[in-house]
This record gives structure tokens, C-alpha cells and sequence, in this order.
């Protein structure tokens, strides 16, 4: 139960921390107190990258809370299972297209965003550990 | 130990499917050609069979499409969303020429007095194999039909911008180049030029203590021209330094004709960068 709050902690901190920077990049003056480091460019050509990074980061949330609300919530076992492995893929795969997309903006933002690659990589660490649940299965 | 087992496959399988994503996401340089998923040269428009109203110098040929362009080596396709944007589009192949240890690839574009107008340029591919870019060119607005005349007074204006990108069509550098000069029937008479160059530190990318900017005339006030000579590095991302160089000048004359020289560089990196630049004129 703890490692799975502490996963949750982790996690949406990750998704926190990505979308804070994203606003801030969006919204922050940077060049002479007028333009956000996306606004700019003057037209959209951004947006697909905004949307690429807000996308994993949301994932990324999405992904950890699903994963740690099947620990605390009192449904079916098999809705559970279903939903801790929903759960762990969408952050699993989120966190790789999160780190991909590190890479492949690393000249402009990426690096940027590497504290919430690695804060996602742990709680996809932590999602590998057991529930209470499975442990209880496997010991009958 | 069953749910070490379990523990132990699953992990290997998150890690294969990370391994699987990343070798998507990086280039091959075994493969003789690398197509994105999204955009290729084929998946572009074919050139406009209409004539730009400006002419262009310095290229090697022009091709009737962007799938005609193949060199040999890694191709590094741009994929930002603003390559298919342009209207009245041409390509060309420009050749990279050896200056200092380094290939440079220079184009001149030139219009008359009384051609008005703004023309976009972007590098749509590149192979740093055989050293050649294709570049795409082409207007943003119509302009009016250039007649040729001779105008003995008046000011004129134009304006060169060079923007840098990374692989994905954020922004990275920018170089201004305004210049606005009042001619008669011999010389110029005045002119004002006042280049501008930025650059994002964000991630890494500072400013060499050789980047500078500024406008003279001739001897015999016969031409102005406002030129940037600015070089960015970023050693953090690849962990060597990677350059960024723009050297773009705009040219006025007396009959107040309009020129511009563009010639962006940047050096061998571990993810490809892209130019554009518009020139009003």
C-alpha cells in the first residue's frame, strides 16, 4: 500500500513538474518581457511538439493512478487486474515516448524535461513491485 | 520464486520494449536511407510549373519534385509541420562548398525595384554523405507582376530572417536582417540597417564571442547590405560541440533593387537540424 502511494507520489509529480514547465514555456516571457519561448514563432508550428509532450505527460499520470487506485479499491479481483495492468502499460509506454521525446528535442526543450523522465522511470520501477494482492494469491 | 520469475520477465520485457522504442527513435546509419514515419520526399508536393518572380543563383540543379532527390547516404528528412505550407513551391539541390574545414551552402536571391513580394525557403533534406541539401522555395503571399523600370529616386526596403530548428520544428536560433535605404538615379543616399540575432539558452545553447552584425555601403555608395556573421554552440546534448552558423546578408543598390545572400551552417550533430528563412523584398 505504501510503495503504491509512494508510486503515485512519484508519478504525478513527474506529470506535474512536465506540465508545469510546459505552461511555463507557453506562458513565461523569455525574449525582451514579450514573447513565451512558444509564442514566439508566430504561428502554430509548434503545437504538434506541445501536444506530443502534454500527450505522455498526461499519460503519465493517467497511468500511475490506475495503477495505485487498484490497491485501494474494493472491486472485482479480475476488474483489478485488469486495471493494474492497464495501468502499468499506459505509464510503461508513456514514460518511453516521454524519454523519446527527450531525445529527439534535446537541441530545443528536451533536457528540460529529464527530472520528469527520471521521477516517471521510478514509479515505473515501483509499479514492478507486487501488490499486497498478488502476494496473498501466490501464497495460497 | 514465482513472483521473482514473474517479476524477472516482466522486467526484461519493459526493458526490451524500451529497447525497441528508443532503436525506433534513433538513426540508423547502417540503413542506406532513413524515411520518417510521417513526412516523405515523396509525400511532398511537386514543384509549380509557374516561374517565382524572383531569381535565384548559386544552386546546382532544380528538380521537378522532392522525390528526385537522391544522394547517396543518410537523407535527414525535415519533418516539421511547416514544410508543406508553401505555395507556388520549387526545389532545388544545392552543393556544399569547402570553406575552412567545413561545407557551406550558399544561394543568392535577387529581385528588381519593382518586384514586391515575400519568399520562404526551407531545407527540406540533407546528406552529409555527398554534402548536398534540397531546398524548397516558394512564396507565402502573391506579389504583383515585376515590370521593369527604372525608379531614378525613392527608399526602398527588404528584410532577411533565418531561423534554426531542431528535428521536430522547434526553435532554436534566429537571425534579422531589416535594411531600408533611400537611393537616387546614381548612389545611396542613406540607409539603415539594424541586424539582430537570439538564440535559446534553455537547452545549452550559448552565443560565440564572434557573433556580430552591420550595414555598409560601397566605396561609391553604389550598393548597401546589412549582414550577421553569428555562430551558436550547444556542447550539452551530444556531449561535443555542435555549431550553428548564419552569415546571410541583405543587398540593396541604387536603382533600389533588392538582393539577398543566405548560406546557414551547422556541423555534424547526433540529431538533425533544419533551417528556413523568409525574405521580404
Amino acid at each position: 500500500m505504501v510503495q503504491r502511494i509512494f508510486e503515485m507520489i512519484v508519478g504525478v509529480c513527474a506529470s506535474a513538474l512536465g506540465f508545469a514547465l510546459l505552461l511555463s514555456l507557453l506562458l513565461s516571457p523569455s525574449i525582451d518581457g514579450r514573447y513565451s519561448y512558444f509564442g514566439q514563432t508566430h504561428d502554430l508550428s509548434w503545437l504538434p511538439a506541445f501536444l506530443a509532450f502534454a500527450a505522455v505527460l498526461a499519460a503519465v499520470a493517467v497511468g500511475v493512478l490506475l495503477h495505485g487506485i487498484t490497491s485501494v479499491s474494493r472491486t472485482g479481483r479480475r476488474v483489478r487486474v485488469i486495471f493494474a495492468w492497464v495501468g502499468r502499460l499506459t505509464l510503461w509506454l508513456s514514460t518511453a515516448g516521454l524519454i523519446i521525446l527527450v531525445y529527439i528535442a534535446g537541441f530545443s526543450i528536451g533536457l528540460l524535461f529529464i527530472p520528469s523522465a527520471l521521477l516517471a522511470l521510478i514509479a515505473c520501477g515501483l509499479a514492478l513491485v507486487p501488490d499486497p494482492l498478488r502476494n496473498v494469491t501466490s501464497n495460497r | 520464486m514465482k513472483i521473482r520469475v514473474r517479476l524477472a520477465s516482466t522486467f526484461i520485457a519493459f526493458l526490451s520494449a524500451m529497447a525497441l522504442t528508443a532503436s525506433l527513435a534513433t538513426p540508423t546509419y547502417a540503413a542506406p536511407v532513413k524515411t520518417p514515419p510521417h513526412i516523405t520526399l515523396a509525400s511532398l508536393p511537386v514543384a509549380s510549373p509557374s516561374k517565382l518572380p524572383f531569381s535565384i543563383r548559386g544552386y546546382e540543379r532544380s528538380l521537378p519534385s522532392a522525390q528526385e532527390y537522391a544522394p547517396t547516404g543518410l537523407v535527414n528528412i525535415n519533418q516539421s509541420p511547416e514544410v508543406q505550407k508553401l505555395i507556388d513551391v520549387h526545389y532545388f539541390v544545392v552543393e556544399g562548398q569547402l570553406i575552412g574545414g567545413h561545407y557551406e551552402y550558399p544561394l543568392t536571391l535577387s529581385a528588381t525595384s519593382s518586384g514586391h513580394g515575400s519568399a520562404e525557403g526551407q531545407l527540406i533534406a540533407y546528406s552529409d554523405a555527398d554534402h548536398t541539401q534540397l531546398v524548397a522555395i516558394g512564396t507565402t503571399q502573391s506579389s504583383p507582376a515585376a515590370t521593369p523600370q527604372y525608379i531614378c529616386r525613392g527608399s526602398a526596403s527588404t528584410q532577411l530572417h533565418v531561423h534554426f530548428t531542431d528535428r521536430i520544428g522547434l526553435p532554436l536560433a534566429d537571425v534579422y536582417q531589416p535594411l531600408a535605404w533611400n537611393y537616387n538615379c546614381s548612389t545611396v543616399t542613406s540607409f539603415n540597417a539594424s541586424g539582430a540575432y537570439e538564440w535559446w539558452a534553455i537547452d545549452g545553447w550559448s552565443e560565440s564571442y564572434a557573433s556580430r552584425t552591420s550595414g555598409y555601403t560601397d566605396p561609391s555608395h553604389q550598393t548597401v547590405e546589412s549582414w550577421t556573421d553569428a555562430t551558436f554552440q550547444n556542447t550539452l546534448f551530444c556531449g561535443y560541440q555542435v555549431t550553428i552558423w548564419d552569415g546571410s546578408i541583405a543587398y540593396g543598390t541604387f536603382t533600389g533593387s533588392k538582393s539577398a545572400s543566405v548560406s546557414p551552417y551547422f556541423s555534424q550533430t547526433c540529431q538533425p537540424l533544419y533551417y528556413s528563412w523568409k525574405w521580404d523584398y
